[in-house]
C-alpha cells in the first residue's frame, strides 16, 4: 500500500493546521496583481541596446574606434610634419633623414638639437624617402577610414533606391530588376574592381592630374565606382525582402479595416528590423571595403602616391623588410585593430537585436 | 496489487539560462503501474514535456535536474551513469515526440533509423535487423513495408512519418512508451488513427504509456489515471471521472471550461484570464492564483501542498482545504 | 530540379560571357592603342601585329574574332614576350592550382575540425580560444598575413626556403593562403553544428539510446557539413585572387604574380587574357558549389 500512498500525502485534518480563516477570504484583484511579477515593458531599441551594452569586447570595439577616430582629427594638429614632404632641416634636405627607427634623429638633426633647436619626434620613425612615418600612418588610417566609410554609405543608398523599388512596384519590373541582381551577384568582383583600376588609371589618369581627384587616385575612384555598379547588390535584396513583408502585413490588415494597427505593426515590428538589419549589414561592410582598398593599394592599384592608405604603407613596407619590420607593423596593427574592431561590433549588433536570442 | 515499474519522487528540473534560473519542473511526483496509461496535460510551460524528458535524462543545455528520484524498477535512473543510461533509452523506456518531420533525421533512410534502434539493443544481426524493421512497419500500419523502408523521412506524409517514429521506438518492446504531444502536428483526421493506434499497441504489448498533452480531448478514453500540471507542479491527479466530472482544482475547472463541449452547445467559452506564467519569477504561492476567480488571500503566499480527495482523487488547492473547513466547522456546529 | 540546374547553368554561361565582354571593351578603352608603348618596333612589325589582333577592323567584329578565337583555346600572345598567352596561362595555372589546391584542403580540414569542436565545447575554454583565432584571422588583412608569415618563418625563423629557384617551399603559401578561409570556415561549421545539435532528430537518437560519439559522426555532422560546402564558390574566387598575393609575396612562378607583372608591366593582352580566365574559373566554380549542395541534400533530389 506505501506506493499508491506515496503519491496521496497523508490526509491532514485541516482544522489542525491552525489556519487563520481570515485567510480564507477572497484575494482582491489589485493583491493579485502585485503576486504577478511582470517583466518591465520594454522596446525593441532599449532590449536590443542593453543585450549590446553586455557584451564585453562589442562595447571595448566601440571605445576602440572612437579613440582611433579622435586620435587622427586630433593628433595631426600637433605633429609639424607633412605626409608628402620630405623632412627638412632648417629649411635644408638632409639625405640622412630616411629610414629611421622610432625616436631615432638623423645626423643633422641630432646637429640642430645639439645646437639647441628644437624638433618633434619621429614617433614611428621616417620612410624610406625620408618623411615622418607617424603622420603618414595617421593620414593613412584617416583615408582608409573614410573611404571604407563612403564606400559602405554608396552601397547604403543604391542598394536602399533599388530594392525599395522593385519591393514597391513589384510585379514584371521586380522580376526583371531581381534578375539583374542575380547576375551582377554572379559577376567575380575583386577581378572587376581590379580590371577597372587599371582601365580608368591608363585612361583618364593623365587628363585628371593636378586636380583632386589626382590626389585621390584613380584606384580609390574605380572602387567607388565598381561599388556603386556592384557590391549594392546584397543590400537591395535585404531592402526588398524587407519590403515585401510590409507589403504583405498591409494586405493583411487591410482587410480587417484597422487603419491604426496597420501602421502600428510596421513601426512596431518591421521597421525596428529593417533598420537594425541595415545597420548591421552597413556595418559590416565597412571592414570589407578597407579589406578591398588595401588590397588594390598593395597591388599598386589604389592610392595615388604620395596619399598614404594603411594598405599601401604596408605594401611600401616590403622593402627592406627585414631591417624595419616596424614599417609593416604599425599600419597593419592598425589596420587590423580597425577591422577586428569593425567586425565584433557588427557581430555585437547582430547578436544583440537577433529576435531569436531575445528573452 | 498492480505492479509499479516508474516511481517519480518529488522531482525538479531546471534551466539555468543567462536570464536567471528558469524553475521548469517543481516537486512532480507520481507512480505508473505495468501495463497502465497514464496522461499527464497542462498547457505550453506547465514542465509536462521537461518532466518526460527529465525520466529518460535527453535534457538539452541549459537544462537539468536539481532534485528528485526517478526509480525505474527500483533503480533511480538519476543517479546511474549516461553509459548505464543509454542501455535503458529505446530498450526500456521509449519516446515518441511531437513533430515527426523533425524528429526524423532527413539524411537517412527510415529503414537506416530503425535499424539503428534495433541494432543498439538487441543482438540480432544482418539481414534479421532488416527484416524485423519490416516486421515493425507492418505492426504500425504502414502499407507496402518493403519498399517503404528504403524511402527517406520526407517521402512520406505526416501521419506515416509519426508511424514510423512509433515503430522505431517499439523497435525493443519497452516497458514504457512516453508520447510526448504526439498529436499536436497532424491533421485532426489522423489524429484519432495515431491514438487508435498507439491504444492497440499497448493493448498488444502490454506496455504502459504516457501520454502527454495539452489537448484533454485527447485523451479521454485512453487513461487510467490524468495529471494536470501547470507551472511545474501537479495541480490534481485522479481517474478520467474524477477529472471530467468533479474536477477539484481551479485551473482544472477552468481548462474545461474552455474548451468547447459539444453537449452545451449555448454555454459561452470561458478563456482562462491573465498572463501565462513566468517560470522566472515564480510566485511564493499557488502559481495559479493571479489567474484565479476564487483566488484568496492564503493562495498568494502560501503553495498549497497536495491533499487526498478520494481514493482516487487528489488536488492541491486551498479551496478543498477551505470547503472542508466549512464542512467540519458545520459539522462541529451541529454538534454543538 | 532540373529546372533549377538549367536556369543555374545559363546563369553562369550569361555571367562568363558578360565578363569577357566587360574585359574585352574596356581594355580596348584604353586610348593610345596597345602599340604605342613599344618602344623598339619598327612600322612593319606594328603592321604585322596589327594585322594578327585585326587592329583595322571595327570594334565589334574584334570581339566577335576574339570570341571565336578563344573558344579555339587562343588567347592571343603576350605583349611583353610574344609567347603565347594560353600557353603561359596552362604552365603558370599549374603552380597556382596546386597551391590553391593545398589550400582549399588544408582549410576545409581545418575548419570542419575546429568548427565541430568549437561547437561541441561550447562556451567553454576551449571554445573561446578557437573564436578568438579564427576573429582574429579574419580581420588580418592577407597581403599582412602572408608578409607576417614570411617575417616570421622565412626570415627571423630561417625554418623554409622561401627565394630557392629550384624547390621553394610551398608550405608558406599554402598555410598564408588557408589561414582566412580556415576560420570563416570553422565558424561557418560551429555555427551550422550548433543548429543541427539543437534539431529535434538528434534528440531523438538520443532517446534511442545512440552514443555521443556516434550521435556526432552519424548523426550531426553529415546535416551540418552541408551548408559548408556551399562556401567551395567564394573559397576558390579567395583563393584565385588570394595567390596574387601570396604569389608576390613568396615569390611563387604562378598565375597570380604572372597577372599582378602584368598589370605593372602593361601588358594588355595578358591582362585581358588571364581576366577571363580567372573569372570565368570563378563563376564555373561557384556554379559547381551550388550545384553540388543541392545534390548532396537528399531532400532536394528527389523533389
Amino acid at each position: 500500500m506505501a506506493d499508491i500512498n506515496e503519491k496521496k500525502p497523508f490526509k491532514k485534518n485541516p482544522l489542525s493546521m491552525q489556519m487563520d480563516l481570515s485567510r480564507f477570504t477572497l484575494a482582491t484583484e489589485d493583491e493579485k496583481q502585485s503576486v504577478d511579477v511582470m517583466r518591465p515593458p520594454s522596446t525593441f531599441w532599449r532590449d536590443g541596446f542593453k543585450n549590446f551594452r553586455k557584451n564585453k569586447m562589442a562595447m571595448v570595439s566601440v571605445v576602440v574606434i572612437v579613440l582611433i577616430i579622435l586620435a587622427i582629427i586630433i593628433l595631426p594638429s600637433f605633429i609639424p610634419y607633412t605626409y608628402s614632404e620630405t623632412i627638412r632641416v632648417d629649411g635644408q634636405r638632409d639625405r640622412t633623414v630616411t629610414n629611421l627607427k622610432p625616436y631615432e634623429w638623423s645626423e643633422k638633426e641630432q646637429e640642430y638639437i645639439d645646437n639647441g633647436g628644437e624638433l618633434f619626434p619621429h614617433v614611428m620613425g621616417t620612410d624610406q624617402l625620408g618623411r615622418d612615418y607617424f603622420i603618414r600612418v595617421i593620414i593613412g588610417t584617416r583615408i582608409s577610414l573614410i573611404v571604407g566609410f563612403f564606400a559602405s554609405i554608396i552601397v547604403l543608398v543604391i542598394g536602399l533606391i533599388y530594392g525599395s523599388i522593385s519591393g514597391f512596384i513589384g510585379g514584371k519590373v521586380d522580376l526583371v530588376m531581381m534578375r539583374i541582381v542575380d547576375i551582377i551577384y554572379s559577376l567575380p568582383d575583386t577581378l572587376m574592381i581590379i580590371l577597372l583600376s587599371f582601365v580608368l588609371k591608363e585612361t583618364i589618369g593623365k587628363q585628371i592630374q593636378g586636380t583632386i581627384l589626382s590626389k585621390i587616385g584613380t584606384g580609390m575612384i574605380s572602387m567607388f565606382i565598381v561599388f556603386g555598379l556592384l557590391y549594392w547588390v546584397s543590400m537591395a535584396r535585404l531592402i526588398r525582402g524587407q519590403i515585401l513583408s510590409i507589403k504583405e502585413n498591409e494586405f493583411v490588415l487591410a482587410a480587417n479595416a484597422m487603419g491604426a494597427s496597420t501602421s502600428r505593426t510596421i513601426r512596431k515590428h518591421i521597421l525596428p528590423n529593417t533598420i537594425s538589419v541595415i545597420i548591421i549589414s552597413t556595418a559590416l561592410q565597412i571592414p570589407s571595403a578597407i579589406f578591398t582598398e588595401s588590397f588594390l593599394s598593395f597591388l599598386g592599384l589604389g592610392v595615388a602616391v604620395p596619399m598614404p592608405s594603411l594598405g599601401s604603407l604596408a605594401s611600401e613596407a616590403r622593402q627592406g623588410l627585414q631591417a624595419y619590420p616596424f614599417k609593416l607593423l604599425y599600419p597593419a596593427v592598425i589596420i587590423s585593430l580597425i577591422v577586428l574592431a569593425l567586425n565584433l561590433i557588427g557581430d555585437g549588433l547582430r547578436d544583440a537585436f537577433d529576435p531569436k536570442l531575445r528573452k | 496489487m498492480a505492479e509499479v515499474i516508474l516511481q517519480v519522487k518529488d522531482l525538479h528540473t531546471s534551466f539555468f539560462t543567462d536570464a536567471g534560473e528558469v524553475k521548469a519542473v517543481n516537486g512532480v511526483s507520481f507512480d505508473l503501474e505495468k501495463g497502465k496509461v497514464l496522461g499527464i496535460v497542462g498547457e505550453s510551460g506547465s514542465g509536462k514535456s521537461v518532466t518526460a524528458y527529465s525520466i529518460m535524462r535527453i535534457l538539452s543545455f541549459p537544462g537539468e535536474v536539481v532534485g528528485g528520484e526517478v526509480l525505474f524498477k527500483g533503480t533511480d535512473l538519476l543517479k546511474i551513469s549516461d553509459k548505464e543510461m543509454r542501455e535503458y533509452r529505446g530498450e526500456s523506456i521509449s519516446i515518441i515526440f511531437q513533430d515527426p518531420m523533425t524528429s526524423l533525421n532527413p539524411v537517412y533512410t527510415i529503414g537506416n533509423q530503425i535499424d539503428e534502434a534495433i541494432r543498439l539493443h538487441t543482438d540480432r544481426k544482418g539481414e534479421e535487423i532488416r527484416q524485423r524493421s519490416i516486421e515493425l512497419l507492418h505492426l504500425v500500419g504502414i502499407n507496402d513495408p518493403a519498399r517503404r523502408v528504403k524511402q527517406y523521412p520526407h517521402e512520406l506524409s505526416g501521419g506515416m512519418r509519426q508511424r514510423v517514429m512509433i515503430a522505431m521506438a517499439l523497435a525493443c518492446e519497452p516497458d514504457i512508451l512516453i508520447a510526448d504531444e504526439p498529436t499536436t502536428a497532424l491533421d485532426v483526421t489522423i489524429q484519432a488513427q495515431i491514438l487508435e493506434l498507439i491504444a492497440d499497441l499497448q493493448a498488444q504489448l502490454g506496455m504502459a504509456v504516457i501520454i502527454i498533452t495539452h489537448d484533454l480531448g485527447v485523451i479521454a478514453d485512453m487513461c487510467d489515471e490524468i495529471i494536470v500540471m501547470y507551472a511545474g507542479s501537479v495541480c490534481e491527479r485522479g481517474n478520467t471521472d474524477d477529472i471530467f466530472y468533479s474536477p477539484k482544482h481551479e485551473y482544472t475547472k477552468n481548462l474545461l471550461r474552455s474548451i468547447p463541449k459539444a453537449q452545451k452547445s449555448n454555454e459561452r467559452l470561458v478563456p482562462i484570464a491573465g498572463n501565462p506564467i513566468d517560470l522566472l519569477n515564480l510566485p511564493e504561492g499557488c502559481a495559479f492564483a493571479p489567474r484565479c476567480r476564487a483566488a484568496m488571500k492564503i493562495c498568494l503566499t502560501e503553495h498549497p501542498e497536495e491533499l487526498e480527495i478520494s481514493e482516487t482523487q487528489s488536488a492541491a488547492c486551498w479551496v478543498n482545504v477551505r470547503d472542508q473547513i466549512m464542512a467540519e466547522t458545520e459539522q462541529g456546529g451541529d454538534r454543538a | 530540379m532540373w529546372r533549377y540546374v538549367v536556369k543555374r547553368v545559363l546563369l553562369a554561361i550569361v555571367t562568363v560571357f558578360i565578363v569577357i565582354a566587360i574585359t574585352f571593351f574596356a581594355m580596348n578603352a584604353i586610348p593610345g592603342g596597345p602599340f604605342d608603348k613599344e618602344k623598339a618596333s619598327d612600322p612593319a612589325t606594328i603592321k604585322a601585329l596589327e594585322k594578327r589582333y585585326n587592329l583595322d577592323k571595327p570594334l565589334g567584329e574584334q570581339f566577335a574574332i576574339y570570341l571565336s578565337r578563344m573558344m579555339k583555346g587562343d588567347l592571343g600572345i603576350s605583349m611583353r614576350n610574344g609567347r603565347e598567352i594560353s600557353k603561359t596561362i596552362s604552365t603558370k595555372f599549374k603552380v597556382s592550382a596546386r597551391i590553391g589546391g593545398y589550400s582549399i584542403l588544408v582549410s576545409f580540414a581545418i575548419g570542419i575540425t575546429l568548427g565541430v569542436i568549437a561547437a561541441l565545447k561550447r562556451n567553454k575554454l576551449t571554445d573561446r580560444i578557437i573564436i578568438f583565432f579564427t576573429t582574429l584571422l579574419q580581420s588580418v588583412p592577407g597581403f599582412v598575413m602572408a608578409t607576417l608569415l614570411l617575417l616570421l618563418f622565412a626570415q627571423v625563423l630561417g625554418w623554409f626556403h622561401v627565394y630557392s629557384e629550384t624547390d621553394p617551399s610551398i608550405f608558406l603559401p599554402v598555410l598564408s593562403l588557408s589561414l582566412y578561409p580556415a576560420a570563416y570556415i570553422t565558424r561557418l561549421t560551429k555555427s551550422s553544428m550548433l543548429d543541427v545539435l539543437a534539431d529535434d532528430y538528434i534528440r531523438t537518437a538520443r532517446a534511442k539510446g545512440v552514443s555521443p560519439v556516434k550521435m556526432v559522426v552519424k548523426h550531426a555532422l553529415r546535416n551540418a557539413v552541408m551548408p559548408v560546402v556551399t562556401y567551395l564558390g567564394p573559397m576558390v574566387a579567395y583563393t584565385l585572387t588570394g595567390s596574387m598575393v601570396v604569389e608576390t609575396v613568396f615569390v611563387q612562378p604562378g598565375l597570380g604574380m604572372e597577372f599582378v607583372q602584368s598589370i605593372l608591366n602593361r601588358d594588355y593582352t595578358m591582362i585581358m587574357g588571364t581576366t577571363i580566365f580567372l573569372a570565368s574559373l570563378m563563376v564555373i566554380m561557384t556554379l559547381v558549389s551550388d550545384l553540388l549542395y543541392k545534390m548532396v541534400d537528399p531532400r532536394i533530389t528527389f523533389d
